[in-house]
């Protein structure tokens, strides 16, 4: 005190070093918050949207929008055909079904499609067939995981899963786009959409909604009664998205209806009725909470309800085959789902990001309604076409992806379900990511995962094509993947990935009896290649490779190309135009043992695309012609069906014009 | 047979491409990281108020004609994010295209985006004259001596090129070291 009171200049002096200095340190400190804050909002960005990918150990494919729209890729279904080792099939009454790696393709539901999270496949036939007319427009990425696992903790894939994340739904930190689109084409084929979003303070409101119509049909020779005819394909399809957000709340939903003709029939014949038709009706609702309990711990809540009504008119049986009349399957089906989650995402454990949550879903019929007639629906015989169906799951799941070292992570995961109808399933999970440096990636992947039966597979209760059977176990897979990416640049690559699929208790009706059954183990090995390279701001080339082998069904690769080649080329002339072309060489395909009928034949599709931009109006034409030269292929018709298999359209056009607001 | 003949054919294709590689691409996610990260690294130089006459902070772009929609955006992005002050300092952010550049101006900073290696190095030869920072969009560019660049990979990783540190003779604060990866 007395030296302060003898030395007053020396001690403020002193005071006033120690303020600035601290003052100085706050300054530093808050500017180096600010730093790593953005480099951890970039690094969540990344993760969160698969750009970061190459890294990270998942093998997967991420397509933006704007890419497929520059291409001429008008929907969900088209984006699939451009993806490594998928293949479309045809199932009962024309519905396209995706297939993974040649994986068991006449199972129902062996891939998931995930849409803003919520998974819409149907519990009768694990299908997602009503959204793969979706349009691009409306999408802001699709990424598909090839193999079991899935990029969400909760959902199990088995031969792959798809994740679509609307434009009304994006996740990249940025605005939501106004946006409005419309496609005119062949057939009648007309297409119109937006996407609309409004923010005020706390709260933003975002919707979608497209509308789309076509009167498409195709020339068969023959069903499985000798009859020739058209199948009748046309389209009324379309989906509302509403979504809002407010502080920690949020709002997803979703109303969606597509009506179709009968196409190749329920029971494989064509329909004497021009009025028969095939409607699904799929709308969901779900709400979700989050709240950060502390910088590195978050808590995020959902509850969900998924509706999905069908509904089916077709003339199963011709006058000829069931005289007088022929007969008529009706049906009228809705089965409802509640689904509720809670999950932790915990940071605050140093090189730990881990991933804690329960998962649960009570799914049942509400209707249950079908009716046969045999005298051109004046009277009918009302039954119940299914039994015994209420499903219910919870599910526990942990996963920890762990940096052991700056350049190598590893994920442990496990998911244990526990099902009121079939088997309890543990899924555990192993990944290990090299990054040798920024240009050499490695990873390998263990995945054990299952397909828990379709009900249409367990709970048919009808005379039918295919019938089922009530004791039937879950589809299990044990995969091995190796993967290996050479970074080219930021933005080009080649990737490899090679993996081995030990399938057992293969669920299919390919059997004398046409009976949904577990029928025995078979394994798949391949390998893909992709590679994506720009020259020069005015060229990109992209190619992609997949090669499979082994057996799906019955000791034969069935219906599964073994050789896919998919290549797009696009020259851009300047800032403005560009044009485009897709080339797609899909191999032969084999039989089960006991179908006689010759290899399905390869095919190889061009289409081409002209592509214009008006920058400073933020317009985009597009003009395409799909199947350029006209080829005429074909999709494999199961055993005894459509002996000449399903014939697939020629050439189209399509113009597309999209605007932003 | 025939599938013997394709596969070597493709992986032949695959070579010959992989051998002409020139890319000048846009990763939209990187540009916004480095839209939002530079500027806050200009701001640890320690000798900054001699970098800002008039309390403004100019970062020039430097890019070719071609890649000149790709430093509109980076431009964009600092502008949103920034508003065009930062730390009481006015700033600018101006876009030069190298084709029409005859002489370099003095800026607090450079962000170049995939030029040619002679006009990296003029660039890189002027910045370090004055002791200021060049930052690269694309971390190959070290090879051009530039100091510092960002890449987002499984996390976001600041790079300061350690063998160009002598050249351009800058002192950034301390804590600036905690957080980067020093390439050797």
């Amino acid at each position: 005190m007395t030296y302060i009171t003898k030395k007053p200049h020396l001690f403020l002096l002193i005071l006033a070093f120690l303020t600035l200095s601290r003052a100085s340190l706050a300054n530093d400190s808050d500017m180096l918050q600010l730093l790593e804050e953005d480099m951890q909002e970039y690094s969540r960005i990344a993760t969160q949207t698969r750009q970061n990918v190459d890294y990270m150990p998942y093998i997967i494919s991420a397509w933006n929008s704007d890419d497929l729209i520059h291409l001429g890729i008008s929907t969900l279904r088209d984006a699939l055909s451009l993806v490594p080792g998928i293949d479309l099939s045809i199932g009962t009454v024309g519905i396209t079904t995706p297939i993974f790696r040649g994986s068991n393709p006449f199972a129902m539901g062996q891939s998931k499609l995930v849409i803003d999270g919520v998974v819409v496949n149907d519990k009768m036939t694990g299908s997602y067939g009503q959204f793969l007319d979706m349009p691009v427009s409306l999408i802001q990425r699709i990424e598909i995981v090839r193999g079991p696992g899935s990029l969400l903790s909760y959902v199990n894939g088995y031969a792959g899963s798809i994740h679509v994340i609307t434009k009304a739904n994006r996740d990249d930190g940025l605005a939501v786009n106004n946006e409005a689109f419309v496609e005119l084409g062949s057939k009648q084929y007309r297409t119109g959409g937006f996407v609309l979003s409004h923010q005020e303070n706390d709260l933003s409101v975002s919707s979608d909604l497209f509308y789309k119509t076509h009167e498409q049909s195709s020339p068969v020779s023959a069903d499985r009664y000798g009859t020739s005819g058209d199948a009748e394909q046309w389209l009324d399809n379309y989906s509302l998205g509403i979504n809002a957000d407010y502080n920690n709340f949020s709002i997803k939903s979703r109303l969606s209806k597509r009506e179709a003709g009968a196409s190749y029939g329920q029971s494989f014949s064509l329909s004497e009725d021009d009025s028969d038709f095939v409607s699904i009706e799929n709308n969901f609702i779900e709400l979700g909470y989050s709240y950060d309990i502390s910088k590195n711990i978050k808590l995020e809540l959902s509850l969900g309800y998924i509706e999905l009504i069908r509904q089916l008119q077709n003339k199963v049986i011709p006058d000829a085959a069931m005289p007088p009349d022929g007969r008529y399957f009706l049906v009228n089906i809705a089965e409802e789902t509640f689904h509720e989650r809670a999950e932790l995402q915990i940071t605050s454990i140093n090189s730990h990001q881990i991933n804690l949550g329960i998962h649960s879903y009570q799914s049942d019929m509400a209707n249950r309604d079908a009716r046969f007639s045999t005298d051109s629906m004046q009277t009918f015989t009302d039954f119940e076409i299914i039994n015994d169906t209420a499903r219910n799951m919870y599910s526990l799941y942990i996963d920890d992806l762990i940096d052991i070292t700056e350049k190598t992570s590893i994920q442990l995961g496990a998911k244990y379900d526990h099902y009121s109808d079939v088997d309890n399933q543990l899924s555990p999970r192993l990944a290990l990511v090299h990054r040798y440096d920024n240009e050499n990636i490695y990873k390998f992947m263990y995945t054990h995962s299952y397909r828990e039966p379709s009900w249409r597979e367990q709970y048919l209760t009808m005379p039918a094509f295919f019938s089922s059977t009530a004791d039937i176990k879950p589809e299990i897979v044990d995969a091995y993947e190796f993967g290996y990416i050479r970074k080219i640049n930021l933005q080009d690559h080649i990737k490899m990935n090679a993996y081995y699929l030990k399938n057992k208790d293969q669920i299919h009706a390919q059997n004398p009896t046409h009976t949904f059954k577990n029928s025995g183990n078979n394994n798949l090995y391949g390998y893909e290649i992709e590679y994506k390279n720009e020259f020069s701001n005015s060229d990109q080339f992209y190619f992609t490779y997949s090669y499979v082998h082994g057996k799906n069904v019955a000791d034969v690769l069935a219906s599964s190309s073994s050789n896919l080649v998919n290549a797009y080329y696009i020259h851009n002339f300047n800032n403005a135009i560009s044009i485009s072309t897709i080339a797609k060489f899909i191999d032969e395909k084999s039989r089960i043992a006991t179908d006689m009928r010759s290899n399905v034949d390869s095919y190889t599709l061009i289409d081409l695309t002209i592509n214009y931009q008006h920058r400073p109006g933020d317009v985009n034409f597009n003009l395409s012609v799909k199947n350029l030269f006209d080829e005429d292929y074909y999709l494999p018709s199961p055993e005894t069906t459509y002996p000449d298999d399903y014939k697939q359209v020629g050439r189209s056009i399509l113009f597309g014009l999209k605007k932003k607001f | 047979m025939i599938w013997s003949y394709i596969k070597t054919a493709i992986i032949t294709t695959l070579v010959l491409f992989s051998c002409q590689i020139q890319g000048q691409n846009y990763d939209p996610l990187l540009l916004r990281a480095q839209a939002s990260i530079f500027p806050r690294i200009i701001l640890l130089d320690q000798k900054l108020s001699e970098k800002t006459p008039g309390k403004e902070l100019i970062i020039d772009i430097i890019t070719t004609n071609q890649s000149k929609h790709i430093a509109d955006e980076l431009k964009t992005s600092i502008r949103e994010k920034y508003n065009d002050s930062m730390e009481n300092n006015k700033l600018t952010v101006n876009i030069i295209e190298i084709e029409n550049l005859n002489e370099i101006p003095v800026a607090t900073a450079y962000i170049v985006i995939e030029i040619p290696e002679p006009s990296f190095k003029k660039i890189v030869t002027h910045a370090s004259n004055h002791n200021r920072i060049v930052f690269s969009y694309n971390y190959t560019d070290f090879k051009n001596n530039a100091l510092i660049s960002l890449l987002v990979k499984e996390k976001t990783y600041i790079y300061l090129n350690k063998p160009a540190i002598k050249l351009y003779n800058i002192k950034f604060l301390p804590v600036f070291y905690k957080i980067i990866k020093i390439i050797e």
